[in-house]
């Protein structure tokens, strides 16, 4: 690079990339980049290393980035963290990450990427961007200024100037109106005592009210931490007119209510601040050949605040679809090829959600409460949607891989052909269940996952080639609309009967769209199809609700019979993977015989399945299945099992409703479990038959085990927990 | 009688005949749907769908029986998971089912009778059934940013329009258009007898919103400013905030029956009324006009003038 002093307008270099700003995605995508073999050149308006406001504490889907970055020195030099300490209510609550968390000083952390960047052959420059270099309406390069000043033309430009981006501003993005901004401000201190290995997250106070935020203690040694603050403006709650201030009081009222834990906590170097960068927008991601990165991408997760996490993977992401552009046949303008907002909405589930809702509700909440406590657990009876959603709520990034359903193992070994069909679903799966409304796409995604969806899809699939045909478009199209329809009930049953308070008054609104819109997506995808196919489906989920409503009238009835719960599982599983059936083999033409056969195989495994995964909650593998069979037995749905066991062993009615972990116990250890298994295997054996009388085998015969094989499974992991498998923790 | 002039009997006769025979096991589920069927609704969108029916060529044909009942069945899901969204207790003077039944049940009712119109709508052919499963998916997503905009004070005209666009505009827009392409009208015809239906439901939604904040209870059936305590900023508060900034701070509080008088005074002090009326009214005129337009359209033309005349002329 020329470096004296040219004129303003003087051309001082020309590179294939040019990514500005070399904070985590500005560094990651140059590495990234660079490794491709383009060539890069990485500016930064300040040298290296130099300090930020935010960062320090990172999670652990940051350290996987830093892992794959090759920085595991840095990783092992860091302070691991091994759970988060909320002080939200009367005494704190530790919860444990499963994977661990780092401290990392932010300037340390951004002079390894920045290395790693260097290693792999990309350049750097101290350079302050000042923005876009427009001719003729084309984005040709930037215009820098300041000690070198003069115009850089790139081929390719990689924003990743930060939360208040100079290039984002001169591309024409609007920046968020105020009563939309969240801000953060950090301040390094010493503290008398020693520091656990905690992230503890406090309650924000300003003049005795709660703000819409959280401050933070981050440990960076043993008596080192990186204390600070964020929080979202908000019309309902007074704003503090100075952040620096609220950090001051936070940091006085921190030494005096938890002096025991602390002690007194010295100030180092002077606070820092920053804007958050919350305002994701999908159109706002790209301009021209000018890729958005990291914070200038807006890619901060709009609820707790962190953004190194996404900055990191999508400044890898903005790397990948980079150089997919660059090295394909696209000519000059090959950013038109790119749609990167879309890419980063897809990868970061929660960042394209429109969760203003969510914030304004709690802002209500905390205005309406004083100074009592807000924050707390969900509790499952009045909120049943949240609670069996707050997992992926808490960490929508953690969602199991797609192809771990049982179903999805078993045709990887039995029929190849079929598990690749289930994978290009699971694609379109994901595209269609993308949107804004808040916390719906991870709920949806979680819910896909789990039974019957999954195995109904795959039955559209196997029976779409019984004709001869092979699983083509169409067939995968439908077998969506089948596989959404599987969650349709579960959300209508999330509703609360008599709403009180504003928490189940929420449930009940997120519970009904969210239904609505997965049967409106179901239909559609039926629709495409055909006619027929969408009035197939239509007509299933008038049967699924009717299988409902037996389940709700029989809530809490000691003596059920075993024919009611039987035909409600006919009307809902049994109809599910009829429809599945009747669509695979219309669609491939299949002879009549060989239809009936597989409606009678389909119904029967239907059953056979309910069965399964109603006997497999019994058995719950880890903390948040025994929640799940809490709540079902405080509910009081009996299922076959129970109600066998209620039928055969002294388990007196009252038994409902009282203690359930003890009524689980005894569920477990009683006849009512051979029973159901007995069912079961009849069930299948009944599906086996019709099969064979059509002379169909293969994955068919394979499915036809799978309940009873998960019954058992579930059974042995509970006697020996060393063995639990996958299929154990469904249902 | 021809099979076109389904007016309120023939249509409840049509109505219990596409029921016959369904739900025989389900007397629980049965027993809902009665109640959210004969609640006392006008039965607007089916006369809609018939009335634009007439302009195609086979005014008589089959097919727009039983989607008029289709429509009328989707509506009544909405209205009862409408009901469990607003914990609504009452609706029309009685008690909803939601109230009466629980929550789940007024779910899976809703869940059923969509189903079920699904189910009906596919009958009658390609177009109908993927028109059908489009408007569904847009009348969730109309009502899912209404949501995402509680409480809002800085809810925008745009994100309103989006919002009823969706949940009631779709509805009367199907409803034209199927009726219409199940009398074999030409596409071009469907198409403007579904802006007509937009038209009509974007002004029929207005009124509705502009009637829940300055009517009272004995007009109406419900409680003046029952959207803004549910904090449903709608298009009169919206313009009414324009001209008194100074009244968000308090929307964003929220309001409680104690505040509502205050705050309905405050906005009605506005010309926030005037300029949604007035809005409303451009609406009702644009789709009466496009009514004019159609073939036969003066059947569609009377039943604007009556759906829409009454309130235009009472709000005034």
């Amino acid at each position: 690079m020329t470096v004296g002093a040219p004129e303003p307008t003087a051309v001082i270099d020309e590179v294939e990339v040019l990514v500005v700003g070399a904070g985590p995605a500005g560094s990651s995508c140059a590495a990234r980049l660079a490794e491709y073999g383009h060539d890069v050149l990485l500016v930064d308006q300040y040298p290296f290393p130099r300090h930020k406001p935010c960062g320090d504490g990172i999670t652990d889907a940051s350290v996987q980035a830093l892992e794959k970055l090759g920085l595991c020195d840095l990783l092992a030099d860091s302070i691991e963290i091994g759970g988060v300490r909320t002080f939200f209510g009367q005494k704190p609550k530790l919860r444990p990450l499963d994977r661990p968390a780092r401290c990392i000083a932010r300037a340390q952390l951004d002079q390894g990427i920045l290395s790693v960047a260097l290693e792999r052959g990309a350049r750097f420059a101290q350079l302050r961007i000042d923005g876009p270099l427009i001719e003729d309406g084309t984005v040709v390069g930037v215009s820098a200024a300041g000690t070198v000043a003069g115009n850089l033309l790139a081929r390719c430009i990689v924003a990743a100037d930060g939360a208040t981006s100079r290039l984002r501003r001169g591309c024409g993005f609007l920046p968020p109106p105020p009563d939309r901004r969240a801000y953060a401000v950090r301040q390094y201190v010493c503290s008398e005592r020693p520091l656990a290995p905690y992230f503890d997250l406090v309650p924000l106070l300003h003049r005795g009210s709660e703000l819409l935020g959280y401050g933070w203690v981050f440990p960076l040694d043993d008596h080192t931490a990186n204390v600070g603050i964020g929080y979202y403006r908000s019309r309902a709650l007074p704003n503090p007119p100075s952040l620096n201030r609220v950090l001051n009081d936070f940091i006085d009222e921190l030494t005096l209510r938890e002096n025991a834990r602390y002690g007194n906590l010295l100030r180092v170097g002077k606070p820092l601040g920053s804007p958050l960068a919350v305002d994701f927008k999908a159109a706002a991601c790209q301009f021209q050949r000018v890729l958005f990165a990291g914070d200038a991408a807006q890619t901060t997760e709009p609820i707790t605040g962190e953004g190194i996490g996404n900055a990191l993977h999508g400044g890898a992401l903005v790397a990948e679809v980079a150089h997919a552009a660059l090295t394909g046949s696209h000519g000059p303008r090959w950013y038109e090829s790119v749609a990167l907002g879309r890419q980063l909405d897809r990868a970061f589930l929660r960042i394209g959600q429109d969760v203003d809702v969510f914030k304004r509700a709690l802002a209500r909440r905390l205005a309406a409460a004083g100074e009592r406590p807000v924050m707390r657990r969900t509790d499952p009876r009045a909120e049943p949607f949240f609670s069996a959603t707050a997992h992926v709520i808490a960490a929508p990034y953690e969602l199991p891989a797609l192809d771990r359903t049982p179903v999805h193992l078993l045709l990887e070994e039995e029929d190849p052909e079929c598990a690749a069909a289930l994978e290009a679903l699971n694609t379109s799966a994901l595209d269609e269940l993308l949107t804004p409304f808040p916390f719906a796409p991870e709920a949806l995604h979680s819910r896909l996952r789990m039974d019957p969806g999954p195995v109904a899809a795959s039955l559209v699939l196997l029976a779409a080639r019984e004709g001869g045909g092979a699983a083509d478009r169409t067939a995968v199209t439908a077998a969506l609309g089948v596989e959404l329809l599987g969650m349709f009930p579960d959300f209508l049953r999330q509703t609360v009967d008599r709403p009180v308070g504003e928490g189940s008054k929420f449930n009940n609104i997120f519970a009904i769209l969210i239904a609505d819109y997965v049967v409106g997506r179901a239909l559609r995808s039926g629709a495409s199809a055909g006619a027929a196919i969408a009035g197939a489906i239509g007509a299933t989920s008038c049967a699924m609700c009717e299988a409902e409503m037996i389940e709700r009238v029989d809530r809490g009835v000691a003596n059920r019979s075993p024919q009611r719960y039987l035909r409600a599982a006919e009307l809902r599983d049994g109809a599910l993977f009829e429809l599945a059936a009747g669509i695979g083999t219309r669609l491939s033409a299949c002879d009549p015989a060989t239809s009936a056969a597989l409606a009678r195989y389909c119904r029967e495994l239907g059953v056979a399945h309910r069965i399964a995964t109603d006997v497999c909650v019994l058995f719950p593998a880890d903390a948040r299945g025994r929640e799940t069979s809490e709540r079902m037995l405080q509910e009081g749905c009996l299922t076959l099992a129970t109600i066998e066991a209620f039928a055969c062993e002294s388990l007196a009615p009252e038994h409902l409703g009282n203690d359930p972990m003890a009524l689980l116990s005894a569920i477990q250890s009683s006849a009512g479990i051979e029973r159901a298994l007995f069912e079961c295997e009849a069930r299948s054996q009944l599906a086996e038959e019709a099969l064979g009388a059509a002379g169909l085998t293969g994955a068919f015969a394979a499915l036809a085990e799978l309940p009873a094989e998960r019954i058992r499974a579930a059974i042995e992991a509970l006697e020996d927990p060393s063995r639990a498998s996958a299929s154990s923790d469904r249902g | 009688m021809p099979a076109v002039e389904i007016e309120a009997r023939s249509f409840e006769g049509l109505l219990s005949l596409y029921l016959t025979g369904e739900l025989e096991e389900s007397p629980d589920l049965a027993a809902a749907c009665k109640h959210i069927l004969q609640s006392g609704g006008k039965r607007l969108r089916p006369r809609f769908l018939e009335a634009a029916s007439m302009a195609g060529a086979e005014p008589i044909a089959p097919a727009i029986g039983r989607a008029a009942v289709a429509v009328e069945l989707f509506h009544c899901a909405s209205l009862a998971h409408d009901d469990v969204i607003d914990d609504a207790t009452f609706r029309r003077g009685k008690e909803t089912v939601s109230v009466r039944r629980g929550a789940i049940a007024a779910a899976l009712t809703g869940g059923w009778l969509f189903g079920r119109s699904a189910a009906l709508v596919a009958d009658c052919g390609e177009g109908a059934a993927v028109r059908f499963a489009e408007a569904a998916t847009r009348v969730c997503d109309g009502q899912m940013l209404e949501v995402c905009d509680l409480f809002d004070p800085g809810r925008t005209e745009k994100r309103y329009f989006e919002a009823i666009g969706g949940k009631t505009a779709t509805l009367f827009e199907l409803s034209a258009a199927l009726g219409a392409e199940a009398a074999s009208a030409t596409p071009a015809t469907v198409e403007l007898a579904a802006e007509c239906g937009w038209s009509f439901g974007i002004a029929f939604q207005i009124l509705d919103d502009i009637s829940d904040l300055v009517e009272n209870a004995a007009f109406t059936g419900k409680t003046a400013g029952k959207d803004l305590l549910q904090g449903v900023h709608t298009l009169p508060v919206i313009y009414g905030l324009e001209e008194a900034p100074e009244l968000r701070d308090a929307l964003a509080v929220g309001v409680s029956p104690d505040s509502l008088p205050i705050m309905l005074a405050g906005i009605r002090r506005t010309a926030g009324v005037a300029r949604a009326l007035h809005n409303a009214r451009g609406y009702a005129d644009l789709a009466r006009s496009q009514a004019s337009e159609l073939p036969r359209g003066e059947r569609l033309e009377e039943l604007i003038d009556e759906a829409l005349g009454a309130p235009l002329a009472r709000l005034s």
